[in-house]
């Protein structure tokens, strides 16, 4: 089992990103270009501290702990391939959101969705799913 | 929109901090047995979902059709984890 208190500054990073999402549906609404881009931007920022707060565990778990995805010498081997498959497609997730998140800003600064919302207010969706995933997984394999 | 408040949401996101703290307190300060926290962390996650889904995925605004759609979907999928957790073991 992993330390809990990177998991839980991760929690804390996710859950603010939310936030800072629904700021950005909320800029979007009222038609403020850079209160859209910093709320975007902010998630951006939010999501990469995610990542690499991640890949620290990940290669603190590798390289000092010495599980891997192939062999735990502290427990059954289960146990490791769980958690790297379950934060590995997590982490995959939020990926691939922030890369949308990157397109969205773009847009934003170039003028967009400051009268159609939507395009926002959907990536808000999905990274709101992205976190609902993180409030399971972190008692899951922080605290269980 | 109605729900556009700010101050609404930032009091959803501050109660939303207070949740995943409690979860952490209830493992590792306060004296709860193992399956009371596990309990309690589950009830903490499961409000927290609630709020998230009600509020920042705006369910709540929403028509009431759709949140009938996401209990349903939510009970068979947890059916269908208890029947393959009941056939593996």
């Amino acid at each position: 089992m992993p330390a809990s208190l990177p998991g839980l500054i991760n929690t804390f990073v996710l859950l603010t990103s939310s936030f800072t999402v629904v700021l950005a549906l909320v800029s979007s609404r009222r038609r403020n270009r850079k209160g859209l881009m910093a709320s975007i931007g902010a998630t951006i920022l939010l999501g990469l501290t995610f990542l690499a707060i991640k890949g620290w565990e990940w290669h603190h778990e590798i390289y000092d702990v010495g599980i891997t995805l192939t062999q735990n010498p502290h427990g059954p081997p289960i146990q490791a391939t769980i958690y790297y498959v379950t934060t590995g497609l997590h982490g995959i997730h939020v990926i691939i959101g922030l890369i949308v998140a990157s397109f969205l800003f773009v847009r934003a600064y170039q003028g967009y969705y400051l009268d159609d919302h939507r395009p926002v207010e959907y990536f808000g969706l999905y990274w709101h799913f992205v976190d609902i995933v993180w409030v399971f997984l972190f008692p899951l394999f922080y605290l269980f | 929109m109605a729900s556009d408040s700010l101050k609404l949401y930032t009091a959803i996101y501050v109660a939303l901090l207070a949740l995943a703290s409690s979860k952490y307190l209830f493992f590792h300060t306060l004296p709860f047995g193992y399956w009371q926290a596990f309990a309690a962390t589950m009830i903490a996650a499961s409000l927290k979902t609630g709020l998230i889904v009600g509020y920042f995925q705006h369910l709540r605004s929403e028509n009431r059709s759709l949140t009938w759609l996401m209990a349903l979907s939510f009970g068979l999928v947890m059916l269908l984890m208890a029947a393959a957790s009941f056939s593996i073991t």
